[in-house]
């Protein structure tokens, strides 16, 4: 710790400093200040010149004093033993060019059967506890029943504005006609937008892009070293393109050798087939072809 | 906690041990200079100097006073701890790939390699007088597989090896005669360490297991399956733990990715043989651990040339096994 000036005290105290090699007249004064060791703890002084700058400062290093039991044979080999072979010329102490503390590791513990076993189950929750109690404490905005409203099974049928006007409909209609309405959704189970209004998984949630797929080509036999930009600049001069999927390994990053490029109308990508295919381009000959819808 | 890292190696660490009392770690690694440490700050008291190759193998004796080491130079070398300085040195047919003192430290055991169309031997010499130590009293030559680890048993009457193969070996030393094979392990042997008070002893083996045997009988007590070759395994002295180490092999390191590489220190309940902790740190797999004789500390030498010293936190300490009865 390199003591900081302070101006107000000037305490000048020997006690405060044990057995340093220091000279009294060499150290700085008014450096002293507030270096009270603490109970077993002893405090170093030492006092350096920067070579460069000429300025001195003074270090003061607190120690803590620990009291260990040790056998003979212990205290002896700490303290008569003498460095040899590639250490006999170090300094007492660690040597930094061979011991090195370091960064902070921590033991994981694995307890993944305590994390089992903290998951509440349904006699604990106190809301499984109130709903089956038939408490009506939690109530649904939209159909104003025993449910959060984000469980509703009605959330999704209209519009926020028309909320009672649905469920009062809702109310009118048989099941038959719930069901029709919104046939995958469960009440309490959370199904993903693009799921909903009976999509299947996989299948793209709007038409729209399946409009798109028509004005998409599909480029391969292209190099490995094939970037994003690459693929904008061999493309581009055809027309307008929306969308660029340059295939990449996952881990390497590098180029998997084809990519799909999706140009705003079938015209301009049927112009770039036609002029992309069989171009030669960084040593390798271009296939381009129309690229297939994913089959389902 | 904040490990020790300990630099005094230029290649893989392949053994490190503690001494009697703990305060000083032995290193060996597969440059030629095996190194001493204080175990309280890493720092180095010294090295060995002398041998011509890789170091495989070394051991303390009882009282500090001895230090053995045998290597891939073909020579069985015996040192003086405090100085350094070597007191005998002893040519072999073969590089020398496992070598004890006994309890008492008044005899040394030394396995060689079967190479270069020389029979795995053991010798065993009374070195109380270190000139004696080419003047093995015993001298047995293995037949199959060569010994790629050592124990003395109980009162250093017998004489556990281990095989490539993956068999133990209990030998009677007044015989030089086999008592009991067991083929618990189905791959080489990398490490065998005794438990405290020498009743068991906790093998680590190239088939992704450690086991746990009694020292007398070679009955297989425990086992301690992990996904990779274990390169070694040592028993707590003071709790029911065990430390394992180990890795891909050496030679697949530098084509996975460290994460991948599941270099970890991993600890398992000794009686559950259930993982309970892991300890990161190591970028190569582990070649060698200790657990300090006071249970406080444990250190571990690697293929990546670091040995690592760890002082246990509370929270180790403090560590409860859940289990019901």
């Amino acid at each position: 710790m390199v003591s900081l000036s302070r101006w107000a005290d000037e305490i000048d105290d020997d006690d405060f400093i044990d057995d340093q090699p220091v000279a009294k007249e060499n150290l700085i004064p008014g450096k002293q200040d507030f270096l009270r060791p603490k109970e077993g703890e002893r405090i170093v002084t030492e006092v350096k010149t920067d070579p460069e700058s000429g300025k001195r400062y003074q270090i003061h290093r607190t120690f803590r004093l620990e009291k260990k039991l040790l056998s003979k044979g212990v205290i002896d080999r700490k303290t008569r033993w003498s460095k040899f072979g590639a250490s006999k010329r170090d300094a007492p102490g660690p040597n930094s060019a061979t011991t090195v503390v370091a960064d902070e590791v921590l033991m994981q513990f694995l307890n993944a059967k305590n994390a089992d076993e903290s998951g509440m189950d349904d006699a604990n929750n106190p809301f499984a506890k109130l709903q089956q109690e038939g408490k009506g404490f939690v109530k649904c905005r939209y159909c104003h029943d025993n449910h959060f409203s984000a469980k509703c099974p009605y959330k999704d049928v209209a519009g926020l504005s028309e909320i009672s006007s649905v469920v009062n409909r809702n109310a009118q209609m048989g099941d038959d006609d719930i069901k029709k309405v919104d046939s995958d959704a469960k009440p309490g189970v959370f199904l993903p937008p693009a799921l909903r209004g009976g999509n299947r998984r996989g299948e793209l949630m709007s038409s729209g892009n399946q409009r798109k797929d028509e004005a998409t080509i599909r480029v391969s036999n292209l190099p490995e070293s094939m970037s994003e930009t690459d693929m904008q600049e061999l493309c581009s001069p055809f027309g307008k393109i929306d969308r660029i999927f340059l295939a990449k390994d996952r881990s390497t990053g590098v180029c998997k050798g084809f990519a799909f490029v999706t140009y705003q109308n079938r015209e301009t990508a049927a112009r770039a087939l036609r002029s992309l295919n069989g171009y030669g381009y960084d040593h390798l000959i271009l296939n381009v072809e129309w690229s297939k819808p994913a089959n389902n | 906690m904040r490990p020790l890292m300990l630099q005094g190696h230029s290649r893989a660490i392949t053994q490190i041990k503690y001494n009697r009392e703990g305060d000083l770690i032995f290193s060996a690694a597969k440059d030629a200079s095996p190194c001493l440490w204080y175990s309280h700050n890493g720092e180095r008291l010294g090295t060995f100097d002398g041998h011509n190759g890789t170091v495989w193998c070394i051991d303390i004796d009882w009282k500090t006073q001895q230090f053995l080491s045998g290597g891939g130079d073909m020579t069985i070398r015996l040192w003086d701890c405090e100085t350094g300085k070597e007191l005998n040195q002893l040519d072999r047919d073969s590089p020398v790939r496992t070598s004890l003192f006994s309890y008492s430290g008044n005899m040394v055991v030394y396995s060689t390699d079967a190479a270069m169309s020389k029979p795995c031997e053991i010798f065993l010499a009374d070195v109380r007088d270190p000139d004696q130590l080419g003047e093995s009293v015993t001298r047995i030559t293995v037949e199959g597989p060569k010994v790629t680890a050592l124990l003395w048993g109980p009162l250093d009457h017998t004489l556990i090896t281990g095989h490539e193969s993956g068999k133990l070996t209990q030998w009677d030393l007044r015989t030089n005669k086999i008592i009991t094979t067991v083929e618990d392990h189905q791959a080489t042997i990398n490490d065998m360490q005794a438990s405290k008070d020498g009743t068991m002893f906790i093998t680590a083996s190239k088939d992704h297991t450690s086991k746990l045997f009694d020292m007398d009988t070679l009955e297989c007590l425990k086992t301690y399956k992990t996904e990779r070759p274990v390169n070694s395994g040592c028993i707590s002295p003071n709790l029911e733990h065990v430390c394992l180490g180990g890795g891909q092999e050496a030679m697949e390191v530098t084509t996975t990715a460290t994460s991948q590489g599941k270099f970890e220190a991993r600890f398992f309940h000794l009686v559950f043989e259930e993982e309970f902790a892991r300890v990161k740190g190591h970028f190569g797999p582990i070649n060698s651990l200790g657990f300090h004789p006071g249970g406080t500390q444990y250190a571990s030498g690697a293929e990546d040339g670091y040995l690592r010293v760890h002082n246990f936190d509370q929270s180790y300490f403090d560590y409860k096994y859940d289990f019901y009865m």
